[in-house]
């Protein structure tokens, strides 16, 4: 995102407090503009089955987008587009899907976005195109302590907030996203299954060509040296990709500042664009048995396109990601991936599985040939056959015991390096991610009064 | 400055110094000795201490009860969890500042994400305030990788032979990337004492326990004290009685009667005979190495 200066108004900038202090807001004209690569995040706004390039999709901007000192796209905002692009799946991942029992892996899917219908109806022609969605995104905001201080009910009000604004296309209710999980559940084990885009997957839509919104009159800029508030929380998105497994320790990082940050008398302190730069402080790659990645990152300045770079401190205090990637964040700015306990559960069906597999039984009579030993039962057989290849494998597990034996076996393998040995996972933010960062507090107070020594 | 402390303890003690070999190390040891009551115990003589190396009495040649002068470096935990405290820790830093002896040497590094030597060692109480109030609590917490900071300054630039780090922190060590055996075996080679005031309230309760473990071990080893103040209002109690502690510590000095410096590991022990029970802290050890915690007279 950025903003077109007409020559007074950049002038005045240029020269800074001095000047600007003295200039009325009637005085300099910016045009605001959204530059070409601009993000826009929407949510999709009903569940679409994956047939062919061009079919049409609606989405709902899900973030307000500012340019320089307001906003110029609103929450709510709808934008049309289709389904530009299909391609299919590397050979590796086929591969995966195949020994899952999946037939069918999904294809990857470009979303393209040619009309954005504001509030108010008016209709702006963009070219922005959308890949990678992510179902469930919500803020993950740094986690207070357990204490029941003032500052931790405070925050947790705020992560309140901020889901909940995340959340404003989440029209379903429980009971309706149970039914919708179910549902997709009971598609994903089948061999052959039809590809959907789920309601509410979050898209961020890039722009491919500048978007005018028109002139108007800018913001009163702050004095020179002005700087947020200590404690203050500024909502940004990040340029630099980021993974624990790719951008080691001091590694540079840099973010645009996304929504103006103002003084107590409404004059312009950070425009929206404004430059954070900063490092990787911290980055663990993921290792075996589920260890998961760390990743810590510190904004240590800020350049607005006016002034020279100055010190800013902050660290993160929230990041936008998907429910699925479990992404924490600590009270201290770090991130990780947080573990479920629920891993544990398919290991241990898998388990289960191949234990009634090999139970021993009598079977005296029920097939009229006499007494007999039997190991398992077909449903024993199917189940242990369906942790080792899906429903493929339920199916083949009826051929032969040993072969039911073997699928229960490799079932229990899979499983367990899955979700126990296995590597854990990284903690990566793509391009673009939006995040906020909290400035440092300011030097300390140290008035308090020092206990005296002892003689 | 340990050797010529020897020397004039034992003139002083009217006693005939021993003839020592062309090179014979001096192990000195700064033990603290409390009572039943944890109160400090300062009026012991030489005759009530008894040091042991790996189990074998050695003849100690250096005592002194006296207010030794150290190089001493205050570590405050700037991060992000220590916000709502910072104040009371900075009045804390300040409070011990003014409690040690005006002849100690005194460094400040600050450290969150990365650790900041903000003072450098210093006698000038004016200077030191100035870097005590220079926090701003942002980031993690890289606990080990400022302790190891601290260590290798403290050898290169302390001019005190008593060496003494001071940490104030909440113990939860998330972004350090020094293991803790550096730490531990620094700490050992340039015998540094390291004190703890922890405040580990808030920390999650398993993280919050090895933290709590750590530190336990890496102040027991190098013979200090780990604090665990139960609030901020507290942080300055334990501060300053960290302050007496080391300005209350005994000088024991001894001639190891193994004199190989073999590379082994060392096991020490201090015991005091009193009429009442006491108990000794000093360090647990030293490695006999050229370079080792142990002098050596030329």
């Amino acid at each position: 995102m950025s903003r077109r200066f007409s020559r007074p108004v950049f002038a005045a900038l240029a020269l800074g407090a001095a000047l600007s202090a003295a200039a009325g807001p009637d005085e300099g004209q910016v045009e605001l503009v959204l530059e070409a690569g601009t993000p826009l995040r929407v949510a999709l706004d009903q569940r679409v089955k994956v047939k062919r390039v061009g079919q049409a999709v609606t989405a709902t901007v899900v973030e307000p987008v500012y340019a320089f000192d307001r906003i110029v796209i609103p929450t709510g905002t709808r934008v049309v587009g289709h389904l530009a692009k299909l391609e299919g799946p590397s050979r590796g991942a086929r591969l995966r899907a195949l020994l899952g029992g999946d037939l069918t892996p999904p294809r990857k899917v470009a979303l393209g976005f040619n009309t954005l219908i504001l509030p108010d109806g008016q209709a702006h022609p963009i070219d922005g195109i959308a890949t990678g969605g992510a179902e469930n995104v919500a803020l993950q905001v740094a986690g207070a302590s357990e204490a029941t201080g003032v500052v931790a009910r405070a925050r947790r009000e705020i992560a309140q907030k901020a889901r909940q604004a995340v959340a404003t296309v989440k029209t379903p209710g429980k009971m309706r996203r149970f039914k919708h999980w179910l549902r997709d559940a009971a598609l994903g084990i089948l061999p052959v299954r039809p590809q959907y885009m789920r309601k509410d997957t979050v898209y961020s839509v890039k722009l491919l060509a500048p978007v005018s919104f028109g002139t108007v009159a800018a913001t009163e800029p702050a004095p020179a040296g002005a700087a947020p508030a200590p404690g203050s929380i500024l909502t940004a998105r990040l340029v630099t990709p980021l993974s624990s497994a790719t951008t080691p320790r001091e590694t540079p990082i840099e973010a645009v500042v996304t929504q103006p940050v103002f003084s107590a008398d409404h004059r312009l302190i950070l425009p929206e664009g404004a430059k954070l730069t900063g490092e990787v402080t911290f980055a663990k790659r993921a290792r075996r048995f589920h260890r998961n990645g760390q990743l810590r990152i510190l904004f240590e300045a800020v350049q607005t396109p006016d002034r020279a770079s100055e010190p800013l401190r902050a660290s993160l205090y929230s990041v936008e990601a998907a429910g699925a990637a479990r992404v924490a964040v600590d009270e201290e700015g770090g991130t990780t991936v947080a573990n479920s306990n629920k891993r544990f559960a398919t290991p241990a069906l898998a388990s289960l599985a191949l234990v009634a597999s090999m139970r021993r039984r009598v079977d005296y009579d029920t097939d009229g040939a006499g007494p007999e030993i039997q190991f398992g039962s077909g449903e024993s057989h199917g189940a242990g056959g369906f942790f080792g290849l899906g429903l493929v494998g339920a199916g083949a597990a009826q051929i032969s015991r040993p072969f039911a034996l073997g699928l229960a076996i490799a079932g229990v393998a899979r499983t367990a390096f899955g979700s126990i040995a296995g590597k854990g996972r990284d903690v990566s933010f793509p391009a673009d991610t939006p995040i906020q960062v909290q400035l440092a507090p300011g030097p300390s107070a140290t008035a308090s009064p020092a206990p005296s020594p002892r003689p | 400055m340990s050797l010529a402390l020897a020397l004039l303890s034992l003139a002083l003690a009217g006693r005939e110094a021993p003839v020592f070999p062309s090179e014979v190390r001096l192990v000195v040891l700064h033990p603290t000795v409390r009572n039943g009551r944890g109160e400090l115990v300062t009026d012991l003589d030489r005759g009530a201490f008894t040091v042991y190396e790996n189990g074998q009495p050695q003849p100690i040649t250096v005592f002194h009860r006296n207010d030794v002068p150290v190089s001493l470096g205050i570590l405050i935990d700037n991060s992000r969890s220590m916000a709502s405290v910072r104040a009371k820790v900075a009045a804390a830093a300040l409070a011990f500042a003014r409690a040690s002896n005006p002849q100690d040497e005194i460094f400040v590094l600050n450290f969150a994400d990365k650790p900041r030597l903000d003072v450098p060692l210093t006698t000038d109480r004016a200077v030191l305030e100035s870097g005590i109030a220079r926090m701003d609590s942002i980031g993690g917490t890289a606990l080990r990788d400022a302790i190891d900071m601290a260590e290798t300054y403290l050898v290169a630039h302390a001019t005190r032979d008593r060496k003494v780090l001071l940490l104030i922190t909440d113990g939860n060590d998330n972004a350090s990337v020094t293991p803790m055996d550096r730490i531990r075996k620094q700490a050992e080679q340039g015998d540094i004492a390291i004190d703890a005031v922890v405040l580990l309230n808030g920390s999650e309760a398993g993280r919050a326990q090895k933290a709590h473990d750590q530190l336990d071990d890496l102040t027991e080893r190098t013979g200090g004290f780990a604090h665990y103040p139960p609030g901020g209002d507290d942080v300055g109690t334990a501060a300053l009685a960290i302050a007496r502690q080391i300005r209350s510590q005994y000088t024991l000095g001894y001639a190891p009667l193994n004199q190989r410096l073999d590379g082994s590991y060392r096991k020490l022990r201090v015991e005091v005979k009193a009429h009442e029970h006491l108990s000794v802290r000093t360090r647990a050890g030293y490695r006999a190495t050229p370079d080792g915690a142990a002098r050596t007279k030329p």
